[in-house]
């Protein structure tokens, strides 16, 4: 094999029938032949790296191989279809056939080789002894999915929309409430505060203690307009002795 | 508007409420306890276990004993208890506005006493929202009050004693604990408790968190996972459980809406709740207002019982109520109940973090 170029590496290995890698091929580097059950043999010499078969193999099953970049690195590519993607200069965990971690790499490159199609190649460069290993990468944590948790339930607001407004400067309750209204809802805050005070806390140096409780304002319970505008002219009772007796005939 | 008058306005009918009403209305005080709920009370008629301490905390005696036995001191000595009125606000002069069917009311306090109680954690994680997670408290209702149980299979989250308890109860309502588990290496509550629910095999994972409720349109399962020591989850050892309920007992914090709104001092008190309103030795936050029980800091019946009691006969002592052979010596009775509530593995680090805030005094 040649150590310094970029060359597809094929692992497949059962004589199914299938052979879009040796069609697909502009530099014809890859053979099949007649029948289509064989496996496919890459010629080195004609192989560019381009990764096109990588893209095209519907069993995922063809990697580009450097064994050495110039700096005793290696430089492995596989296609990748999962959600989110890697960015370039992430540190990921690649792992081999198995799924099981290898070691770390950092990713060089993102290239989608097929115009209109979305599977998505990831160059990784990693240490030269595990690379004739790596077929893949740990998938990464969808983040997304974690931050459209409801934090504030009765104004539905998200874990995401808290962090955004924390990043923008909000590192107490009353300000993480006049942005998102977290807080400002029927429960006014009984439920979340604990939540924000906790997320707060671990996106800033603020410490729990550091941290006033948000401003209650009167309703501190929901009540109707008409209720609070209907503040009685009347007095609740005026005689306590009639209102003990009324409340003790209730209680009878 | 036109306000009611009173001498001791007591916002909450809990242990802690009715103690502080019993113990002032006793000395001559005239006083009204207001609450939302339609009973009486507060947790106290939940609670069907036998509660810890000695004789003079009543110790053995099922809780909702407890509570019919308040109430009924309290009618002895004449407190007045108006249920379904809600206090939505506290204005200056000692005014509280209370709501009650659709008509707001002040009344006018010489003393107010707020024994508001607490609310119950929760947890983010995903799948939260879902039918079928409730907190632990929220399960008790139901089991204890409505007599119908949340679900067939529970998965508890949280070993302090609450969680412990619920779980107990839970069982005992007819339904099945598959799990219960605490990010926390160890038992957060009482063995003895905990022991309960071991006798009846239910597995404890410690050291693990909820990270997913399963289910389409309502719990079907949890995801669990072991948690690593900044209690992340280590999410590729997580492992399927089945349930239908998931509840959270996760802490509680004191409910300190009225008290912020009264002008009174707050400070933080992690052993205690975290954020709740400053108060002296005899429970007083500031200038009229007294807190007692959980809004005080999170800890339990008895204790707010006697802090309740500690605030009723401050508030009689204000009012020149006090009789003379009374003074000092009932306030050391009442203390020397309330430490050994406080002593032990647990009660010790309660008892230090109250001393503590009351000499470091209001910090905010």
């Amino acid at each position: 094999m040649i150590a310094n170029k970029l060359i597809a590496d094929i692992h497949c290995i059962e004589p199914i029938p299938c052979n879009p890698c040796e069609t697909s091929c502009p530099f014809g580097a890859i053979t099949i032949g007649s029948d289509i059950t064989n496996l496919p043999v890459v010629h080195e010499d004609l192989c560019r790296g381009c990764g096109i078969c990588l893209a095209v193999c519907p069993g995922l099953a063809i990697r580009l191989l450097q064994m050495d970049n110039g700096n005793n690195r290696a430089i492995v590519a596989f296609p990748y279809e999962y959600h989110p993607l890697p960015q370039k200069g992430d540190l990921v965990t690649v792992v081999n056939m198995e799924g099981l971690p290898l070691g770390q790499g950092t990713v060089t490159r993102l290239q989608k080789p097929i115009k209109n199609d979305p599977t998505q190649l990831v160059f990784v460069e990693v240490d030269p002894s595990i690379a004739q290993e790596v077929r893949s990468m740990e998938r990464l944590k969808d983040n997304d999915l974690e931050e459209e948790l409801i934090i504030c339930r009765c104004e539905e607001v998200t874990r995401k929309e808290i962090l955004n407004a924390i990043q923008k400067g909000d590192h107490s309750l009353d300000a993480v409430k006049r942005r998102t209204r977290a807080g400002m809802g029927l429960c006014q805050g009984k439920s979340c505060s604990k939540l924000v005070s906790r997320m707060i806390c671990e996106q800033t140096n603020i410490t729990p203690d550091q941290l006033a409780p948000a401003s209650k304002r009167q309703p501190v319970n929901p009540i109707s307009l008409k209720t609070m505008a209907s503040t009685s002219d009347k007095p609740l009772f005026r005689d306590l002795d009639a209102l003990a007796r009324e409340l003790d005939n209730e209680v009878k | 508007m036109n306000d009611s008058k009173i001498d001791l306005l007591v916002i909450g009918a809990g242990p802690a409420g009715l103690g502080a009403a019993i113990e002032a209305a006793k000395r001559g005080v005239k006083v009204l306890v207001v609450d939302e709920n339609a009973k009486p009370g507060g947790q106290l008629f939940k609670q069907i276990h036998k509660f810890f301490g000695s004789k003079e905390h009543m110790a053995g005696t099922r809780g909702f004993t407890i509570g019919e036995m308040l109430l009924e001191q309290a009618r002895e000595y004449g407190v007045m208890v108006m249920l379904n009125t809600l206090a939505w606000g506290f204005f200056a002069n000692n005014v509280v506005v209370v709501k009650q069917h659709d008509q707001s009311y002040s009344i006018q306090a010489k003393k107010v006493v707020l024994a508001t109680g607490a609310t119950e954690n929760t947890l983010s994680f995903k799948g939260c929202t879902k039918p079928g997670v409730m907190t632990a408290g929220a399960a008790q209702t139901l089991i204890n009050l409505s007599r119908v149980t949340p679900g067939e299979k529970i998965l508890m989250v949280g070993t302090g004693n609450v969680g412990l308890i619920v779980s107990y109860q839970l069982m005992q309502a007819g339904a099945q604990v598959v799990g219960i588990l605490d990010a926390a290496p160890v038992v957060g509550g009482y063995d003895v408790h905990a022991n309960k629910i071991r006798k009846a095999h239910v597995p404890f994972y410690l050291g693990h968190t909820v990270v997913e409720a399963l289910g389409k349109e309502e719990v079907i399962g949890a995801s669990i996972a072991p948690v690593d020591c900044n209690f992340k989850p280590l999410e590729k050892e997580g492992f399927f459980v089945e349930c239908d309920t998931i509840c959270l007992a996760v802490g509680l914090s004191p409910r300190l809406d009225l008290a912020l709104n009264a002008g009174c001092p707050s400070t933080y008190e992690p052993l205690l709740g975290g954020s709740m309103p400053w108060h002296d030795q005899r429970m007083r936050s500031m200038e009229d207002v007294y807190v007692a029980g959980d809004v005080a800091g999170i800890e339990e019946a008895s204790t707010a019982l006697e802090e309740g009691k500690l605030a009723g006969v401050a508030v009689a002592d204000e009012l020149g109520l006090l009789a003379k052979e009374e003074q000092g010596v009932i306030y050391e009775e009442i203390q020397s109940r309330l430490d050994k509530l406080r002593s032990g593995l647990y009660g010790d680090k309660r008892r230090q973090a109250k001393l503590d805030l009351i000499e470091r005094g209001c910090t905010r």
